[in-house]
């Protein structure tokens, strides 16, 4: 059964925001140039979905978003099919770590432009790496991390290599890839927007940008609005999944 | 009675290297045998490498100087300290993981044995130690063990209801598999005692058989065996014999 607490949470939520909303903007702060009533907001929303092609925008930002937790996920089957038993002996979270503070994620982008130019393809490219790339530093700190009397009991049991490293300790690593994946996709959309604001693809990020340009704050108003829904289900849909696949974790704990 | 060897150790010695990069001895030329279907405890004091020594046991580390066999063909099994069951599988899917070959008729009577039965369906939660010890122990009794080694697995268990209650099981499961054997490590000389045998007393630094002792008393074990007069005599002789040796103890470390 579904569980509504989360929606009655965000329905409540909702609800006193924007009663706030409603009750500075159009009664207490004096008519201002940067914070659009709420009239005047929902009186443009449909000339702005329109006009902007906001839904166009909102679809490019929203779906390249996806692919982080994608490239996370194929990072943790590759890893689990992979290299669990050699992350076990060597430490290397500690090098990639040191490397992608050394160069930055914002680098990236300016380095995908410059070389395969700004196509869309690329911003899928670029979150898939970036997911990929921070799924594999956490996923080689938490194998470092694991309880290593997994290893020594299933040895003793008979178990075999592939039991041991992928189905045991792959099925292990799950909840922790799990709430990493919830992480990496809210970190997303601020990679997707900065692809976006490089790149010149007319997605949120490119939409933020003319928004300021033309002191559009009832646009900039909506542009937030809609990430934070959007933030919301998913991240809704997100624990839907999460109880299927990582249904033995007790509720109080995940 | 003539008791049959199953595993035999014979001058053992292992060094390690610690973090600041000391070679430690941890164990020096230590012999001891073990026999069939004779309950033996390892009273060790904290840190003087009960689990290392149940890991060479159970040849999970080869890495030693000396001889260690075994004298049967099934499996040796080692329990860990900390809980291995696995939190994805209930508990008739854990013990099935490792008894594949066993028929539900097998598998459902090991469950009743280690005092499962009616919660098959269960899946471990992570703080149930006890819970999860059971599931541990049907795993290994499904692996068709020769030899299960229990590595100091009640400190994690705080209730003492539920200590006597796992202490009383592993004697009575001595007790149904005559073919098994069971070796306990512990820090806790009255487990040892309550369970044990054969008692091997061992050093620290490096890691000595100080004595076997026999503990002959087939009395049916609960709570009121620790007020018993032989098991207080005994646990007295060990806690002044561990007490002595521990005094005499030089660290031996080379750089």
């Amino acid at each position: 059964m579904v569980d509504l607490t989360d929606y009655k949470r965000f329905a409540k939520y909702f609800a006193i925001s924007l009663l706030t909303y409603v009750f500075f903007v159009d009664w207490v702060i004096p008519s201002n140039y940067y914070v659009p009533s709420t009239f005047f907001v929902l009186e443009s929303a449909y000339t702005m979905i329109v006009d902007y092609k906001f839904l166009n925008a909102v679809g490019l930002t929203f779906a390249t978003t996806l692919f982080v937790p994608l490239g996370g996920f194929a990072c943790f089957l590759l890893t689990k099919y992979g290299v669990i038993k050699f992350a076990l002996r060597n430490n290397w979270s500690s090098i990639l770590t040191l490397t992608f503070r050394i160069i930055p994620y914002i680098m990236i982008p300016f380095l995908f432009t410059q070389v395969f130019g700004s196509s869309i393809i690329f911003q899928f490219l670029f979150l898939i790496i970036v997911g990929g790339i921070e799924q594999k530093i956490f996923m080689f700190d938490t194998i470092s991390k694991l309880d290593r009397n997994f290893i020594s009991a299933g040895k003793s049991l008979g178990l075999s290599d592939k039991e041991i490293y992928s189905d045991m300790l792959g099925q292990m690593l799950l909840p922790f890839v799990f709430g990493k994946i919830h992480y990496l996709f809210l970190s997303a959309w601020g990679y997707s927007i900065l692809f976006e604001i490089i790149s010149g693809n007319y997605g949120l990020g490119t939409l933020l940008i003319k928004s300021l340009e033309f002191h559009d704050m009832a646009m900039l108003f909506l542009i937030f609005f809609v990430i934070a829904v959007l933030i919301y289900l998913s991240g809704f849909a997100f624990k839907l999944v999460e109880k299927k696949v990582i249904y033995w974790i007790p509720d109080e704990i995940k | 009675m003539k008791l049959n060897k199953v595993l035999e150790l014979t001058r053992l010695t292992k060094d390690y290297t610690n973090e600041n990069g000391y070679k430690i001895r941890l164990f020096e030329e230590m012999s001891f045998d073990i026999y069939e279907n004779q309950f033996t405890t390892i009273i060790a004091p904290v840190g003087s490498g009960k689990s290392s020594l149940l890991r060479i046991l159970a040849f999970v580390d080869t890495d030693f100087i000396g001889d260690y066999r075994t004298f049967s063909e099934s499996r040796v099994v080692l329990i860990p300290d900390t809980p291995t069951s696995f939190q994805w599988q209930n508990v008739y899917e854990n013990i099935k993981y490792i008894g594949r070959d066993l028929s539900d008729l097998e598998i459902q009577k090991i469950i009743d044995n280690v005092g499962l039965a009616g919660y098959e369906s269960q899946y471990p939660h992570p703080s149930a130690v006890g819970f999860r010890l059971r599931i541990s122990i049907a795993r290994a009794l499904a692996a068709n063990a020769s030899v299960i080694l229990l590595d100091n697995v009640f400190h994690l268990i705080k209730d003492y209801k539920t200590k006597i209650d796992l202490l009383q099981l592993l004697w009575k499961l001595d007790k149904i598999y005559d073919k098994t054997t069971f070796v306990f490590a512990t820090d806790d000389i009255s487990e040892g005692i309550f369970l044990g045998e054969q008692i091997l007393l061992i050093n620290k630094f490096p890691g000595k058989l100080v004595e076997i002792i026999e503990n002959s008393n087939q009395e049916e074990r609960n709570e009121d065996y620790f007020l018993n007069a032989d098991f207080l005599n005994l646990r007295n002789e060990i806690e002044q014999k561990m007490k002595a040796v521990l005094n005499q103890k030089t660290l031996n470390i080379t750089a």
